[in-house]
């Protein structure tokens, strides 16, 4: 089984990033590649769900931060879900909670996008 | 068991050297995260100092050794009796200015997609510097305190 995998999904007008497995400096490279595609495809309501992640470094987060801006200029966002253990205590410890919105359920953050 | 120190009592340290690469990254965070189990951190604990290892590891590959191959990381695991310390020792370039904090706002507007390992390990870690031990070799140096209170004579 490969460190990474990243799948991604349409729900409705969002589309839901799944990564399964953990995100270094090494692994990174697969996550980013995905979100600068949806980017720059211009689908910029996006939903990283959390789930299936074990860890996150800070590489993972850096490359949320990096594309945060830009694809709210676009009209979107990125926002988290299902966060756990670790990865969403590091996620609050690194101040993410103050930058992202966050949600509990990946159903939750799809929604969060209908006004808005 | 007759001649085997306690767990976490000042027993001499484990010590690799590893390859100075981010292939060996997931190495570094599991042996490091097992080393934190087996000193008595709970698994979330042993995760973070994984973590955080992790992080100091990237900093030497990325910035001490700017991704060039060939170099190595020496890693020094020192259990102690109220912290786990963890060393991370390198031939490559001193940092020139560690930040005291970050602005993410500021790296957000600036499509900044670097600039928070060192803060991350400041805040999973209760104690972290690097040192220059001598003439072209410098040192990560990761404390965590042991969970519980601190025995009597500390």
């Amino acid at each position: 089984m490969p460190d990474l995998e990243v799948a991604t999904r349409r729900a409705a007008e969002v589309v839901v990033v799944e990564p399964k497995g953990f995100i270094n400096a090494h692994t990174v490279a697969e996550f980013e590649r995905v979100l600068n595609a949806l980017v720059e495809a211009g689908d910029v309501r996006i939903v990283i769900s959390g789930a299936h992640l074990s860890y996150v470094a800070s590489a993972g987060f850096g490359a949320i931060m990096g594309l945060i801006e830009e694809a709210r200029a676009g009209g979107g966002d990125i926002r988290v879900a299902a966060l756990t253990g670790t990865v969403a205590h590091i996620f609050r410890v690194l101040g993410f909670d103050r930058l992202c919105r966050t949600f509990e359920t990946e159903e939750e953050a799809v929604l969060s996008f209908g006004g808005n | 068991m007759e001649g085997i120190e306690p767990l976490g009592r000042d027993r001499a340290p484990l010590e690799i050297d590893v390859p100075a690469t981010c292939e060996c990254l997931s190495l570094v965070h599991e042996a490091t995260r097992r080393t934190a189990i087996a000193e008595g951190f709970d698994p979330s604990a042993a995760e973070e100092i994984a973590v955080a290892v992790g992080e100091a590891m990237t900093n030497v590959i990325e910035h001490a050794y700017q991704g060039k191959p060939g170099h190595a990381v020496r890693l020094r695991f020192l259990p102690g009796r109220d912290t786990l310390r963890i060393e991370l020792e390198h031939c490559g370039a001193a940092p020139t200015n560690l930040p005291a904090g970050v602005d993410l706002g500021r790296l957000a507007r600036e499509r900044r997609r670097g600039g928070l390992g060192v803060h991350l390990m400041r805040r999973l870690m209760d104690h972290v510097v690097h040192e220059e031990l001598a003439a072209g070799v410098c040192c990560w140096v990761l404390e965590r305190n042991r969970p519980g209170p601190r025995s009597p004579e500390s």
